[in-house]
């Protein structure tokens, strides 16, 4: 186990740099002066514009950016916005909060959804119930997250406004129900994943033997279902969710878009806009490294769920 | 269709043939019609595949969905009744009428005639981007699965790199790395291929690696085939059915992320026909001229559901445990 999760770190330190390095070479080549966008309409003196360069690395080779980077990163800098001219830590830190609550409501929502409706269509195989949630599922998984995220906020915000119904559609200000309509949105393709991956689960564990002995026993087929069935068949639901977690919080740059929410996912669509390089950075390394941090886990726990999985 | 396991074949014995049938359909022995038995014909396992396929009406009902799209994008200035760039400003986001079935853009352009050229932009990206990432993806797992240690060690790593980026992130860093000036049809294909092959890389190296113990590749190696020939011959084509089935629903995902790119401006540049592009105009005037949001939106979903209703079927036909 412990050499499993050392070569695991070993390969996640490889992967690390490997990242980071094509990202490098991406905002390198990145045409049009960073320090240009600062002067919006008007140009920039060109000695400011070097004084810029300078103060940025921006007048450097990639390989010597690069490693510049990994040292103060070492030291737990992660440099300076060009645009806000703030630590891109300081900004982390007041737009991942935003970004962990709303992946977390995107998680209630996945679950409760997700799990239930996968069940209900595994438990009443070829009902009614079972085609409306295999037709639903697929039109979720088609729709493009940024038009239901527009869609919703014309039926909850323009159409439903002088009802009780009417949702914001922007914005934190509004308490928990600012959560509603970004938390479904950012949940809408993987809780239908998840409940397709609940209903052929359940399936597959109502198959197996000791589903026919525990009825054969003369439980109830409730006890059946419930107490033998779905608790084997959340093994790779939860797991699933514990990587959904993951995608959550690197995938919500269009739901955070859409609804304007604080997170880090506009701060990274806002940096991309303004050639702000410090930021891209910042934010796509907090993506790689929170994808691989949770693909441990989620590995790791495999082993604690299901006891039959060994780590060579 | 033809048979890809080479049943006359010396390498590949008919038992092999029936086992593998067995493992690859779960269909039990009841489909596998026994080799030899005399009038029983033979069948494969592409053919059990076909023949399921033709049943599964929702795989019959998304394959017209794609073909009335690609009809619909190969004759768009047929089917389209205006110039899809024909501005005409007294015209300015008219309703949908019998003269202009989808209303009409700010620049009073047809809008019927620009979602029916839109289907152009996301077909192409979504049959280019994918037939890159399953050129490299297949062609580097297939390197990995078969040949193993320190190959596969360095593909797979290569693999994670790409893996660990948000998929929509690293696209747009690509795209934004080619620059303004660089094709931006030629960028999104280099782009989403870019970061896509490593989803195909590795699921191909899996299923790679599940085939190539099997005995009619031993076989295969104890009659002296070369490497080569086991992987054209044996290995590939056995491992292929979960890839096909990847590839049809991964050309839905490339199109949404077409879409999404070139509705965050990203993608095609302004004033293309493209869906997203246009769900991204249009979003302006989204409260008092919602179908402007509404029918680009509804091509995307079509398009999209298509392709996953005909991966959908064709997994229920190779594996119809699941059913």
């Amino acid at each position: 186990m412990a050499r499993y999760v050392v070569r695991r770190l070993l390969q996640m330190g490889i992967v690390f740099l490997g990242a980071t390095f094509l990202l490098f070479i991406a905002l390198f080549l990145l045409p049009g002066d960073p320090t240009q966008a600062l002067g919006s309409d008007r140009n920039l003196s060109p000695e400011v514009s070097q004084r810029i360069r300078e103060r940025y690395n921006l007048d450097k080779p990639v390989h010597t950016q690069y490693t510049l980077y990994l040292e103060s990163l070492v030291k737990g800098d992660l440099g300076t916005s060009i645009q806000l001219n703030r630590p891109v830590k300081s900004i982390l830190k007041d737009t991942i909060p935003w970004s962990v609550k709303l992946a977390a409501a995107a998680i209630v929502v996945e679950l409760l959804i997700g799990v239930i409706s996968g069940v209900i269509s595994a438990v009443k195989r070829y009902s009614f119930w079972d085609t409306m949630v295999t037709v639903s599922t697929g039109i979720l998984i088609g729709m493009p997250v940024f038009w239901l995220g527009l869609m919703l906020q014309m039926l909850f915000g323009v159409q439903l406004q002088d009802t009780p119904f009417r949702l914001p559609i922007s914005g934190v200000t509004e308490g928990w129900k600012s959560y509603v309509l970004p938390a479904i949105v950012l949940a809408s393709v993987s809780t239908a994943i998840t409940a397709r991956l609940t209903r052929t689960t359940m399936l597959e564990v109502m198959r197996q033997d000791y589903i026919r002995t525990a009825a054969a026993k003369g439980l109830s087929k409730q006890a059946v279902t419930y107490k033998h069935g779905l608790r084997n068949a959340l093994i790779p639901v939860v797991t699933n969710l514990g990587l959904d977690f993951g995608t959550f919080i690197g995938g919500a740059i269009l739901t955070e878009t859409v609804f304007s929410w604080p997170g880090v996912g506009r701060q990274l669509f806002l940096g991309i806009v303004a050639h702000d390089n410090p930021v891209i950075v910042g934010v796509t390394i907090l993506y790689v490294v929170a994808f691989m941090a949770v693909n441990l886990v989620v590995d790791i726990s495999y082993g604690f769920l299901d006891p039959r999985i060994r780590y060579e | 269709m033809n048979d890809p396991y080479g049943a006359s074949s010396v390498s590949s014995p008919p038992e092999q043939i029936v086992t593998q049938q067995q493992n690859l359909a779960g269909s039990g022995a009841a489909s596998a019609a026994a080799p030899g038995s005399g009038d029983v014909p033979l069948q494969t396992l592409w053919g059990d595949v076909w023949r399921r396929l033709r049943k599964n009406k929702l795989a019959i009902l998304g394959t017209s969905m794609i073909l009335t799209l690609l009809l619909t994008a190969i004759f768009a200035p047929l089917i389209a009744p205006y110039d899809p760039q024909l501005q005409n400003l007294p015209l300015s986001l008219h309703p949908p009428s019998l003269k202009h079935w989808f209303g009409t853009d700010i620049l009073g352009r047809d809008y019927f005639s620009r979602v029916v050229y839109g289907s152009r932009i996301s077909i192409s990206i979504g049959i280019v981007a994918t037939t890159i990432s399953l050129a490299i993806g297949l062609t580097l797992g297939a390197v990995a699965g078969y040949f193993g240690k320190a190959t596969d060690a360095v593909i797979s790593r290569l693999g994670d790199i790409f893996f660990a980026f948000p998929f929509t992130v690293g696209v747009i860093l690509i795209l934004v790395a080619l620059g303004p000036t660089f094709p931006r049809l030629l960028a999104l294909f280099i782009a989403i291929g870019l970061f896509h092959w490593a989803s195909v890389a590795r699921l191909f190296r899996a299923s790679i690696l599940q085939v190539k113990t099997a005995d009619y590749v031993e076989a295969a190696r104890a009659l002296g085939a070369g490497h080569g020939r086991i992987l054209t011959r044996h290995v590939i084509p056995n491992a292929l059915a979960p890839v096909i089935v990847f590839s049809m629903i991964s050309t839905g995902t490339v199109i949404l992320v077409e879409a999404a790119l070139s509705f965050l401006g990203f993608g095609v540049s302004a004033g293309t026909p493209a869906w997203g592009y246009m769900v991204s105009e249009g979003k302006s005037y989204m409260t008092t001229q919602p179908w402007l949001v509404l029918f680009p939106g509804l091509g995307i979903v079509f398009t999209v559901l298509g392709f996953i209703f005909v991966g959908d079927g064709l997994r229920d036909s190779m594996d119809p445990r699941l059913r």
